[in-house]
């Protein structure tokens, strides 16, 4: 977690006046991270929510944003090294006297979920403080060396601007700059030996502009990709295992009970039809953003489904915080989260969802956005299933599954009719929860599921 | 950075949504056989028209469901 704790910076020493920067939760899996990239050094001045650091975890690489403005004082675990949740990577120096106070009441609420991190037993690598004095293609520190691999940048041909003729940051950077280089364009280019670096920058490289190259000969050490500049996304094995550690866990600890029923959904899928028949293609609002905001108004006001299991005991959770599952196309999958999501109007759930599920599948999404669900819903009408008997996420306590939306029978009032209609499954932690709690919860989405839209 | 050229648009747009499809795959159902879901088809159409200029309406986009079909709806 990112909040620092006023009695762990006394650690370091003296220095009352810094504050740690710690490895945040990295989802309800994920104990560790590596560190791949540090966009920031020594001496730099930060911002709250200013991303300092490229994280790669089992599932996903993530940016890790800092939560308090201060100045780099010092780098305690440089690119390459992966270390627990909860250790201190870095400390930051602190304007005034406001270090003391530990965290603030804006920031202490943010993350406050899950399972306490894991303490930082592993001695800090401090014998790796920044910067090196090696000079390797006269770039002085692994920092720079690193970023200039990831920006594609060949060292070789660029005029450092400090001290005599050094390569700064900023001319990796200038070199660097906007040069977007999608997975398909690196596999393309390291398959076929076409440089990278020969391109203008600016602008996306795409595969299709990497096989209009010719190949530029033999790769260059600059061209090959070094493993930490592979491209962004994990090894999809490794995924594979994060998920099967999480699921085996899930179905060996936890006793699920599940609990179904079908939704009437014509009433909302009309309104919505009439909504956005008024908006261009572009403003639409999917009928999965009303389901998640209803399936968040429900979990707010059932007592019991929005909250963890911890130590033989139910917490609730902090806010109800949705974790969207999303499946990637090449295999996998993430819980990127929409937050207070009970209280957000339609509008900006449906603009926070296309944001999350866009940097989801394309790999940009930020340690803040997947760690901290409350309750999970999984979404797998798109495949065209009626139904889904979801797994729980540890430590939450419940699951929400939907099926596609099919036209079916529906009888009313001694009638049949037919009426899209979804099948939603709640999946349930017996050991927090018993099924008249999944089944209030069933019938309090329904309810939300009834109601107009709030436009 | 944009060109007019239609297949350049649909290709940088789809770099930025789903960098895993192959856009040269010119016939492939976006949804069936590619495998972009509802929210990776509004993303594509708001970058699509972000970099086209074009405006897609809603009823006109439900029937675009290849890259061809999108080429020439942006060469219209």
């Amino acid at each position: 977690m990112p909040e620092t704790d006023s009695a762990s910076s006394t650690n370091s020493g003296k220095d009352l006046d810094l504050v740690p920067f710690r490895m945040p939760s990295l989802g309800a899996d994920m104990d560790s991270g590596t560190i791949i990239e540090w966009l920031v050094g020594p001496g730099v001045e930060v911002h709250r929510g200013d991303v300092v650091a490229l994280v790669q975890t089992d599932k996903s690489d993530l940016d890790v944003e800092v939560f308090h403005d201060g100045t780099i004082a010092e780098i305690l675990v440089p690119a390459g090294v992966k270390v627990p949740v909860g250790t201190v990577l870095a400390m930051l120096a602190a304007p005034g006297a406001a270090v003391e106070s530990g965290p603030t009441a804006e920031t202490a609420p943010v993350v406050e979920t899950g399972p306490p991190p894991l303490p930082p037993e592993t001695p800090e690598p401090r014998v790796l403080t920044l910067p090196s004095p090696e000079p390797l293609a006269h770039i002085a520190s692994p920092v720079l060396r690193h970023l200039a691999e990831t920006l594609h940048v060949d060292t070789g041909h660029l005029h450092g601007s400090g001290t005599g003729g050094r390569i700064t940051r900023d001319d990796i950077e200038h070199a660097g700059q906007r040069r977007r280089v999608t997975p398909r364009a690196r596999r393309l280019a390291r398959e076929q030996g076409v440089d990278l670096t020969t391109f203008p920058t600016g602008g996306a490289i795409t595969g299709d502009s990497v096989l209009d190259r010719q190949p530029s000969g033999p790769p260059t050490a600059a061209s090959q990709p070094a493993p930490s500049a592979a491209p962004r996304g994990p090894d999809p094995e490794a995924m594979r295992r994060a998920i099967a550690r999480l699921m085996t866990t899930s179905w060996q600890t936890i006793p699920h009970y599940q609990v179904a029923t079908r939704i009437d959904l014509h009433l909302m899928l009309d309104a919505l039809e009439q909504r956005n028949a008024g908006h261009t293609a572009t403003e639409r609002i999917l009928p999965a953003a009303a389901l998640v905001r209803a399936a968040a108004r429900a979990a707010a006001s059932v007592t019991g489904v929005n909250g963890f299991w911890i130590d033989d005991a139910f917490v609730p959770g902090d806010g109800v915080h949705i974790g969207v599952v999303v499946a990637l196309r090449r295999g996998g999958l993430l819980a990127p989260v929409v937050r207070d999501a009970d209280r957000k109007d339609l509008v900006t759930i449906m603009a926070e969802m296309r944001d999350l599920v866009t940097r989801a599948r394309t790999g940009r999404l930020k340690a803040s956005e997947v760690g901290g669900a409350t309750f999970t819903i999984t979404e797998l009408g798109e495949g065209g299933v009626d139904s889904v008997a979801p797994i729980i996420h540890p430590p939450q306590v419940a699951i929400l599954g939907f099926g596609a939306v099919h036209d079916e029978a529906w009888a009313e009032d001694g009638m049949i009719a037919v009426r899209a209609v979804v099948h939603a499954t709640l999946a349930g932690d017996h050991r927090a929860i018993d099924g008249r709690i999944g089944s209030a919860y069933l019938t309090t989405l329904t309810k939300y599921l009834q109601e107009p839209l709030e436009s | 950075m944009n060109t007019s050229d239609p297949h350049a648009i649909v290709a940088e747009a789809l770099a930025m949504i789903a960098p895993d499809v192959d856009p040269d795959d010119l016939d492939a159902d976006l949804h069936d056989d590619l495998g972009l879901d509802s929210m990776d088809l509004l993303n594509l159409a708001a970058e699509l028209s972000r970099r086209s200029g074009i405006e897609i309406p809603e009823r006109e986009y439900a029937a675009l469901r290849t890259i061809r079909q999108l080429e020439a709806f942006l060469a219209r």
